[in-house]
């Protein structure tokens, strides 16, 4: 019954250990230091891929691709 | 008798865990070597450097682009139009705001110093975009190794989901296959590659693909949680492959990385003062990079 009793404690020891661990590995909060204003700027991935906007594909290359593979296979 | 179990068990926990992390440790080593060789096939070059600092944003490269159709497995007949783009994006560095400055999407890349001129540095993103029908998301913490893809979906500055692709090569065109998850549903992608002239197309990796044995993709996901447990110390996601080719589960892949020290406010005051920008972002191995001062002539100040 002790040893039981002393594997759960070890148990319960070692959850906690590595419940301490992972709140020290959580980043700090973002929050911007007070006093200084908060400015509000697109975030550069968003302008990057408003950018990537300008060349995505419309889809009718996709029924040439296929006419291609079909032709293809079948000649 | 007490004390003697204790030990025993602290002794048998202790042994362990020390050979489970020697085992994750020399796995990560073996496979990092050949991973990150693949990303800096893709790492952006000294020769892809323009001449002056950029005033608006351009694209440098993509990573892959096409449409096909998204099917819930679960439901057939709830099914998407996907179209799809990734890649990356020369910005001028005055527009990476304070939250953008150590994104795991920002790469910083500086010229060489020469006797005329000193060293300039460009910013450069990783993004994309997906469309699932009407619906427009745009695609962050992108990894890309030529064969294979992971990525976070955003909607409206939120988290929504992720993507992961796999390239296949059928009837010598290029299909992109995978999964992605979006609100919680899964979805199994297919895209079509479209052609593009900004695509990279690495001739060693293109043959390899070539010869990589018809096996059928395995639809993996990978989670939002895992990707930014991952990009958290610097590392990418990386779909290895099997000795047959077929793609295995996605793993977080961490390089050497060196620590370095945060941004700040500070620093960051001097530099906007100086009429700068600082920006950190991460390096070809994705670990974090040590933040720069760069100022709107493109070079770097302290």
């Amino acid at each position: 019954m002790k040893t039981f009793i002393a594997i759960v404690a070890l148990l319960l020891a070692a959850a906690m250990l590595f419940g301490c661990t992972q709140n020290a590995q959580q980043p700090p909060s973002q929050q911007p230091p007070q006093g200084q204003p908060q400015v509000t700027i697109t975030p550069v991935e968003d302008i990057a891929a408003q950018q990537l906007e300008s060349e995505l594909p419309s889809g009718y290359e996709n029924l040439a691709n296929l006419d291609d593979m079909l032709f293809d296979a079948t000649s | 008798m007490d004390r003697r179990v204790l030990f025993t068990a602290f002794a048998i926990l202790f042994l362990v865990t020390t050979i489970l992390a020697l085992d994750i440790n020399n796995t990560r080593l073996t496979n990092a070597v050949a991973i990150i060789s693949k990303w800096k096939a893709i790492a952006i070059s000294y020769l892809d450097l323009p001449k002056t600092v950029p005033t608006t944003s351009s694209i440098q490269a993509l990573f892959f682009t096409g449409t096909g159709i998204a099917v819930n497995p679960d439901d057939k007949l709830d099914f998407k139009y996907a179209t799809v783009i990734a890649g990356r994006v020369l910005v001028p560095s005055s527009s990476v705001s304070e939250n953008s400055s150590d994104s795991p999407d920002l790469e910083v890349k500086c010229s060489v110093p020469t006797t005329s001129s000193n060293a300039k540095c460009f910013t450069f993103v990783r993004a994309g975009l997906l469309y699932l029908d009407k619906d427009r998301y745009t695609l962050r913490k992108v990894d890309f190794d030529n064969e294979s893809a992971t990525a976070v979906l955003y909607s409206n500055g939120t988290e929504v989901g992720s993507l992961s692709l796999i390239k296949v090569v059928k009837m010598g065109r290029i299909i992109w296959a995978g999964t992605v998850t979006v609100h919680n549903l899964n979805y199994y992608l297919y895209i079509l590659g479209a052609n593009n002239s900004l695509l990279i197309t690495g001739t060693e990796i293109q043959s390899k693909v070539e010869n990589i044995k018809a096996c059928g993709p395995k639809l993996l996901s990978v989670n939002v949680t895992e990707i930014a447990n991952c990009k958290k110390n610097g590392g990418r996601i990386y779909i290895g492959r099997s000795e047959d080719g077929c793609p295995m589960a996605p793993t977080c892949v961490t390089a050497n990385c060196t620590k370095v020290s945060a941004i700040s406010v500070q620093d960051r005051i001097d530099c906007v003062s100086k009429g700068g920008t600082m920006v950190a972002g991460v390096d070809d191995d994705g670990c974090p990079a040590s933040p720069k001062c760069v100022l709107a002539s493109g070079e770097t100040e302290g």
